[in-house]
């Protein structure tokens, strides 16, 4: 983002005039579609990251409602819990780094955080749509 | 041919699409850069001993980042050219 001050032409303009690579990166609707795209990765990592302990919670309460009894519960971690736990671990990061990647992306181009910047986008492309 | 190839990508938002994608790819791998020796480190300790011979596993090792950190610097410089091909050099006609 930093390497500002390119020579560049805007489209349909003839004249070359001076643009920094986050003017480009708003204009060539990129960084929108990577926001976008992190946004929904991040979401998506997140999901994950919580399937696996809240199936178990669903099936344990499942079991519960089944036999009108309190199910069994290991004290420990066994192998496969612990394996379960280091996945959700790596989606969680991911997650979180995909969520930072988006507001830090956002916040550089268009100097707002994803949500807004996205909802922004969508009413400029909805009014050019209907011009 | 080549500057009508590059206008239609322009005109129908396919390189606009495809460069985000590209750029968000390449900083999933800068994530993975951080996570995979991170990942392995924790994997080995945790089920080195089901291994056949624990003691020849490797305990941290940045090693491991690099096929991540290869991927990240290939996306971003494929980016970065097809950025500057596309929206910083206007079509000739």
């Amino acid at each position: 983002m930093g390497v500002s001050g390119k020579r560049a032409t805007l489209p349909g303009i003839g004249a070359r005039v001076k643009r920094s690579w986050t003017d480009i990166l708003a204009e060539s609707h990129v960084a929108a579609v990577a926001i976008a795209l992190l946004l929904a990765w991040s979401l998506e990592a997140a999901f994950a990251a919580v399937w696996g302990p809240l199936s178990h919670l669903l099936g344990y309460l499942m079991t519960a409602v089944a036999i009108l009894d309190v199910p069994y519960f290991p004290r420990t971690l066994t192998t496969m819990d612990r394996l379960e736990l280091l996945v959700a671990g790596t989606e969680l990061f991911y997650a979180f780094f995909y969520l930072a990647a988006a507001c830090l992306l956002s916040g550089c181009v268009y100097g707002t955080g994803p949500i807004r910047s996205l909802s922004q986008y969508c009413t400029i492309l909805r009014g050019r749509n209907h011009d | 041919m080549i500057d009508r190839l590059k206008r239609a990508l322009i005109e129908s938002y396919v390189g606009a699409i495809a460069l985000g994608y590209v750029f968000a790819q390449s900083i999933g791998h800068l994530a993975g850069i951080f996570a995979t020796p991170i990942g392995g480190w924790i994997s080995r300790t945790e089920y080195g001993g089901l291994a056949p011979h624990p003691s020849a596993l490797p305990g941290f090792s940045l090693v491991e980042a690099v096929p991540e950190l290869v991927r990240f610097l290939l996306l971003l410089l494929l980016g970065v050219v097809l950025l500057r091909w596309l929206y910083m050099e206007q079509p000739k006609s």
